[in-house]
């Protein structure tokens, strides 16, 4: 009877415990959730920098403007891979947007 | 003398023709190549290359599916504003033959101003909130209205001074400058390919661009102001457009109604 | 029944760790056939060819377009494909003032689909 009283407060008392240790786990892991891997993060960032530039010289095309969304809803999703390509399209085309500026005027003959 | 000849150089470069002379070497251009196109028929745009289409589209003007349209642009301009002035009260002639000297450089705000900047101008001036230029449903249907009071005015811009000509190089820049992934400029088409067929549609020809505005344009008269078209050709071509009375479209505007100067203004008109 | 107990906790400890550790759902790209060469000619979001191009051989192209010169007897004006291939990939190098969009350099269609655009044109 007594054991059994015991064994019944063992069980509650773990139930806590390991409630407790699950959602500090879960914590945990929710807070690393977000986080990409440094390599997607650091392509991200440099996608949202060229376009930010592109956008300040007015030369931003919407192929650009378009990936960018598509890198930044990949983040959400922390898919790396998806992350890694959208933003280095985004990027690209962000960078063909602002040498564009260079070429000459047309129909100057 | 020689750096003298530098700064000449220089000079001829960033403005390699006056705005007189770029606007006669357009129209020379398009005489040349379609020489039975009158010049006053310029204003109809690709119209001009298309009996049959000009024919539907006089058809379509006798009665114009839209002009319940222009009606609630009419009530707009007719409405009191709360200190009971009228739009009609900002313009010489009550708003009559006005539009033809719009856009003007104005010496004091250094800037371009839009015809759209001066009723908006008229509304703050009266305590009014200013329309967003891109609202279509505000602006649009107001200057779907009030531009139908110049109608058969001519278009008189000036490029006078300094500032005037920085502004009117800057939208000859836009039209000649390539954007997008498409890499066209709008004289890729309007001036190197003028009057010719993409897929369907003949190309319309710079000199009289900036006459025909607002247009209700396709199947379902969707109403479009001339830096409304400006947006969307910029999107065709994939390039993210400006805003919708910023400094670029309203310089480009300054820069194309010049280059219709001396052609008769008629709103608000069908295209396709 | 200290045994019982831990195996009681092990387990529940076990199922906590599963459910947080459930696999992130991949978007299944559904998968389409590869387009043709024909297709990305006539694509007006690909090639769009028709804007600019007849084509007076191909009875499936529509267009009233006289912009560029008609697509036809293409072996014969680019004996070699790989002049054809570099005027698709960037017109401009041979003519700066061109209306002809850069497709390769402007990344508007990938490396294969200009070799599939380039083996429909060069059949025309």
């Amino acid at each position: 009877m007594n054991s059994r009283r015991i064994a019944i407060g063992w069980l509650v008392w773990s139930g806590f415990v390991v409630g407790g240790l699950g959602y500090g786990v879960c914590a945990a892991e929710n807070n690393r959730k977000p986080v990409l891997s440094a390599e997607a993060t650091e392509a991200l960032a440099r996608a949202e920098s060229s376009v930010d530039l592109a956008t300040a010289k007015k030369a931003l095309w919407t192929t650009a403007a378009s990936a960018l969304v598509q890198a930044q809803e990949a983040a959400k999703q922390q898919d790396d891979a998806a992350v890694m390509k959208y933003a280095a399209v985004a990027n690209e085309q962000a960078a063909l947007g602002m040498a564009q500026l260079d070429s000459p005027l047309t129909s100057q003959h | 003398m020689l750096s003298c000849l530098g700064m000449l150089a220089f000079s001829t470069e960033a403005l390699s023709v006056s705005p007189e002379q770029e606007r006669l070497n357009r129209v020379q251009a398009v005489q040349q190549k379609y020489p039975d196109i009158k010049f006053e028929d310029y204003v109809h745009g690709a119209l001009a290359f298309s009996a049959d289409a000009k024919a539907q589209y006089e058809n379509m003007m006798a009665f114009p599916p839209f002009e319940s349209e222009i009606d609630k642009g009419r009530q707009l301009w007719e409405t009191q504003f709360n200190n009971g002035k009228r739009y009609a009260d900002c313009f010489p002639g009550g708003g009559k033959n006005v539009v033809g000297n719009y856009p003007y450089y104005d010496e004091t705000m250094k800037k371009v101003v839009t015809f759209e900047m001066a009723l908006n101008q008229c509304r703050t001036n009266n305590g009014e909130a200013p329309y967003k230029q891109a609202d279509m449903n505000t602006m649009g249907l107001l200057t779907a209205y009030a531009r139908t009071l110049s109608d058969g005015m001519l278009m008189n811009i000036k490029v006078k001074g300094g500032g005037a000509l920085a502004a009117f190089e800057s939208g000859r820049r836009f039209f000649y400058q390539r954007r997008g992934q498409l890499n066209f400029s709008c004289a890729s088409c309007h001036v190197d390919h003028v009057g010719e067929i993409l897929r369907t549609e003949y190309l319309s020809m710079l000199p009289g661009q900036a006459t025909h505005w607002p247009a209700f344009r396709g199947g379902d008269y969707t109403l479009f102001t001339l830096q409304r078209r400006y947006s969307a050709c910029n999107q065709l071509v994939r390039a993210v457009p400006m805003e919708i009375g910023g400094e670029e479209y309203n310089n480009l505007e300054y820069f194309h109604s010049y280059l219709s100067n001396g052609l008769p203004l008629k709103s608000s008109v069908f295209r396709k | 029944m200290e045994k019982q107990i831990a195996i009681v906790t092990a387990a529940s400890l076990s199922l906590l760790l599963t459910a947080t550790f459930i696999p992130s759902a991949q978007a299944a790209e559904a998968s389409k056939p590869e387009p043709t060469g024909q297709e990305l000619a006539f694509d007006n979001r690909k090639g769009n060819c028709l804007a600019c191009h007849a084509m007076p051989g191909e009875p499936k192209a529509v267009t009233n377009t006289n912009i560029a010169p008609p697509l036809i007897g293409m072996a014969a004006r680019f004996p070699n494909r790989k002049d054809l291939y570099a005027q698709i990939w960037d017109a401009t190098r041979a003519n700066p003032d061109t209306a002809m969009p850069p497709f390769g350099k402007n990344r508007i269609l990938t490396d294969a689909e200009i070799n599939k655009v380039v083996d429909y044109v060069y059949g025309l």
